[in-house]
């Protein structure tokens, strides 16, 4: 008996023995789970129910001057059916609101399928009674040009893919605002099963307003279409600046398109992107730096023969002016007249002189791909390529830039970098004397009384402006058949005026010249643009 | 007369030790006990909530059930409280018999069910029994008595064979549904109470062999079940997360994240269809998850309270010669701490993934009702020793 009890003891402490180390065991293991394995399970939880969630930023819109919208935002509500809505929902649902009939005889929807596009107001509250787990109503913002394919190569839009062109990329850190991000706690089902909690608050996007007047906008792109399709030419720009206050009122490119068609293909903007030899436009710029540096005198005559030879290449002039003061060079467009002017200035003065106007430098507005334009620096130069420099020809220069020059001589000398931005600042340099200006915008005044450019006139303003005809440039050096027709101008000829520029690509062979083709665009911009601004 | 009215005082002051030793146990026992049934109607409800409205449509749905069942223990419990132990003792073989007849009834078509392909109830109107847990208790009753019989015999190799044929026949019945876990447990007590009724060390090793042996050959002959033990090593390898390691890599997610402190009582995520079985086999997963650590560590030392009590009241009865009541009550304690050890060990990742309920914490009605009554069976034999 007493070996018994012993026996039984020892039997007894056996089975405590054991039972107490499984009790270790199970409570060091879930003491370790949790000091070693925590950080780990616990992001696997987190892994399995967290949902995160994009809050999208509406997007800024961008206005006119007026505030007139040229891209604004628009919330969009779609319907969606989840996975695993069951027929008896649908119909719940259906009876309510109105849905195409596409989903008549589904019974189950086995993966997420969108509704309906764009509920109502009315339905959307409907929906949100009904209260239904297999529902979604997704926010979608939608993008709207009013203005269309008037201004889009300079707006741009915002596609599929995020902002593409124009304003919309070059100001997309500003408009595109910040997503917020929402989190939801969602079961094994991947239904939601909380409300959503704001992680992180979305950030609207800015509004910017441009310095565009959507009224001048319209005039600019009208005539140039206008002017395009009558002459049957393929292409062209116009930029209206308002001289004054350095703003930019108009900035039209053809051909364009419609930035809220879908289907849509890109246009570039050609007053921006492009930059192309501008010819006779370049020789008030050449004649004001003689003038400024008193290399030449404003009432000087020069000969000018009709063929002038330089290193063996001729240059001439449609006619024998004989001689020609420096305004009627400008005038009549003088060939020999701006050759000699070039010779007299020299290398250094001429090429400093296009860069005090700003050519070949970044342009003032932040565009995507806008052009420098293009010259080559040399040092040693032959007096053909310094006579070509001179009127114009061996460098480019975009639309935008020449227009910036000629408004140097409509604002008394004065070069302003033209903004885009409603409020930003106008920085601006002395670049020529107001006397050298005046003389400048007299010359010009001249080129639409008797000059080349009469078809450039408006009806009840004194303007100003010059033509410029050049071939345009192919690999092969300069095509005998395509023109390139511009004409740049001053309107009308007092404080305060509009800087117009008009140039059109290829237009037909009969009538090609810039006086004859971007002129008169030139003069019906003009006179509606300034009666609009009641001038 | 002297010595007479010592011999009286010391008796009466035995006696009133032995009485105070009793009233302990009857603490030990009913205060951890009551403890874990509330916790485990408290668990339950949070648990299964979501489960029980995706299921029903009612969320209250398990723990309604799961009320009405511990009514019906309580009703059982009012019983054993009232059947004297010796009753037990001459009626051992009705309940084995009784038992054995519902395991084979699990074969019968239409009588038992079957879930996830194991077939282990048997359906009557909307409640189903669990055979294997009534087996649970009647082999504890049958197998003491047994040895109480037998007791000097169990040396011999007729004496020693016999109930291990019962066991045998048991366990192949219940393997055949299949489930393991209960086989396992059943064993594991049945073994216990040899070891304790004193068979010897030899028999005890050459038995235990011969069971570990069984269950090597049971996993291994299963696809399932090695699944289940290479999940076990790994559950969140990127190729079983969602397969075989599925239930432990959930069931560890909930214990991490339940940190020290929980997530408070109903915010456990797991819960919400992540973690199968969560109200069943794996609500101490859950438990941790809402009440943390420390609440898991409070759920443990209520067991071992109550098991410390139970074993109390086994050496108190085997001090005062009942061996019967003795191993019943060992029996007892060995079959809620294996089966709550071993329910906790699964889901925490120490064993592999096996179907078993946590003693008084999980949802299943034949469980709770045993479990019960054989709580109240310990309690009557506690308070039997009063009489002795």
């Amino acid at each position: 008996m007493q070996r018994k009890n012993k026996l039984l003891n020892l039997r007894l402490v056996i089975t405590c023995a054991v039972l107490i180390i499984s009790t270790v065991a199970v409570l060091s293991k879930l003491i370790f789970l949790n000091i070693s394995d925590g950080v780990f399970l616990q992001a696997e939880g987190k892994k399995r129910y967290i949902k995160y969630r994009e809050t999208k930023a509406v997007r800024g819109g961008i206005y006119d001057r007026n505030n007139f919208p040229l891209a604004i935002s628009i919330v969009n509500y779609d319907l969606y059916a989840l996975s695993g809505l069951n027929a008896d929902d649908f119909q719940g649902l259906k009876n309510k609101i109105q849905i195409s009939d596409k989903y008549k005889t589904k019974n189950e929807f086995l993966k997420k399928t969108l509704l309906k596009k764009n509920i109502t107001a009315s339905d959307y509250s409907i929906i949100k009674n009904l209260k239904l787990n297999r529902i979604e109503i997704e926010v979608r913002h939608s993008r709207h040009y009013p203005l269309g394919e008037q201004i889009s190569p300079l707006i741009g839009f915002y596609g599929k893919d995020g902002p593409q062109e124009g304003m919309e990329k070059s100001y997309n850190y500003l408009l595109s605002g910040f997503d917020g991000k929402e989190k939801l706690y969602k079961n094994a089902k991947q239904e939601i099963i909380s409300k959503p909690i704001e992680v992180l608050k979305e950030t609207q996007g800015k509004d910017i307003t441009l310095t565009i007047d959507s009224t001048i906008q319209f005039f600019a792109y009208k005539y140039l279409a206008e002017g395009i399709e009558s002459n049957n030419a393929k292409s062209g720009s116009v930029i209206v600046l308002d001289n004054a206050s350095g703003e930019i009122l108009a900035i039209a490119s053809y051909p364009s398109y419609n930035p809220n068609d879908p289907m849509r293909v890109i246009q570039k903007n050609r007053a921006l992107v492009d930059a192309y030899e501008f010819g006779s436009a370049m020789k008030p710029i050449t004649i004001s730096a003689a003038i400024e540096n008193n290399i030449l005198d404003k009432n000087e005559f020069l000969d000018t023969p009709q063929r002038f030879i330089l290193n063996n290449k001729v240059i001439t002039d449609p006619k024998n002016y004989k001689e020609l003061k420096p305004n009627e060079i400008i005038a009549y467009s003088s060939q020999v007249g701006a050759s000699k002017i070039a010779l007299m200035l020299g290398y250094d003065s001429l090429k400093n002189n296009y860069l005090n106007f700003g050519f070949t430098k970044p342009i003032s507005i932040n565009f995507p791909s806008s052009s420098y334009g293009y010259m080559n620096f040399k040092d040693n130069i032959s007096d053909r390529e310094l006579a070509a420099l001179g009127y114009g020809y061996g460098f480019e220069v975009s639309p935008f830039q020449l227009a910036t020059a000629y408004s140097v001589f409509a604002n008394a000398g004065i070069y302003k970098d033209f903004i885009l931005l409603k409020d930003a600042n106008v920085s601006h340099r002395k670049v020529i004397s107001k006397k050298s200006a005046d003389f400048i915008i007299d010359s010009l005044s001249d080129v639409v009384e008797f000059g080349t450019g009469k078809l450039a006139i408006v009806k009840g303003f004194n303007v100003g402006g010059k033509t410029s005809t050049v071939h345009k440039v192919s690999s092969l050096g300069y095509k005998s058949d395509s023109y390139r027709a511009s004409f740049v101008g001053i309107a009308p000829l007092q404080r305060d005026s509009l800087t117009i520029l008009v140039s059109i690509e290829d237009p037909n062979l009969n009538t090609y010249s810039g006086g004859a083709v971007a002129a008169p665009v030139f003069s019906k911009i003009a006179e509606n643009a300034l009666n609009y601004l009641g001038y | 007369m002297i010595l007479k009215k010592e011999v009286a005082t010391s008796t009466i002051c035995l006696k009133k030790k032995t009485m105070n030793s009793i009233n302990k146990n009857n603490y030990l026992i009913i205060f951890p006990f009551i403890f874990l049934v509330l916790l485990g109607l408290v668990m339950i409800s949070s648990a299964s909530i979501f489960l029980a409205e995706e299921q029903t449509l009612d969320p209250f749905y398990y723990i309604s059930r799961q009320l009405l069942f511990v009514s019906v223990g309580l009703v059982s419990m009012s019983i054993f409280l009232i059947i004297p132990s010796s009753f037990l003792l001459k009626t051992d073989w009705l309940l084995v018999l009784i038992s054995i007849l519902l395991l084979i009834a699990l074969f019968v078509p239409n009588v038992g069910s079957s879930v996830n392909g194991s077939i282990r109830w048997i359906r009557l109107g909307s409640v189903g029994i669990q055979p294997s847990e009534i087996c649970k208790f009647s082999l504890i009753i049958y197998i003491s008595g047994y040895c109480f019989r037998r007791a000097s015999e169990l040396y011999s190799f007729r004496n020693f064979l016999k109930p291990l044929t019962l066991l045998s026949v048991i366990s192949l019945l219940i393997m055949s549904q299949p489930d393991l876990g209960s086989t396992a447990i059943i064993c594991l007590v049945v073994v216990a109470i040899l070891f304790y009724a004193g068979i010897s060390f030899f028999q005890f090793s050459l038995l235990s062999l011969l069971i570990m042996l069984l269950g090597v050959a049971a996993i291994s002959t299963s696809p399932m079940r090695i699944a289940r033990v290479m999940a076990f090593r790994d559950p969140f390898d990127s190729e079983i997360v969602f397969g075989s390691g599925y239930q432990l890599a959930n069931s560890l997610i909930s214990i991490g994240q339940g940190g020290w402190t929980g997530l408070g009582l109903g915010n456990s995520f797991q819960k919400n269809f992540f973690l199968p079985e969560a109200h069943t086999d794996f609500i101490f997963a859950i438990l941790v998850e809402e009440l943390g650590v420390i609440g898991g560590i409070i759920l443990i030392a209520a067991y071992m309270i109550l098991f410390f009590g139970i074993l109390k009241v086994a050496i108190d009865c085997l001090n005062f010669g009942r061996v019967f009541q003795g191993l019943v009550c060992f029996g007892t304690m060995i079959l809620f701490a294996s089966q709550s050890l071993f329910n906790i060990a699964v889901n925490i990742g120490l064993l592999p993934t096996k179907g078993l309920t946590l003693p008084f914490i999980s949802y299943g009605g034949t469980s709770i009702i045993i479990m019960m009554s054989l709580v109240a069976i310990v309690l009557r034999i506690n308070n039997e020793n009063k009489l002795v």
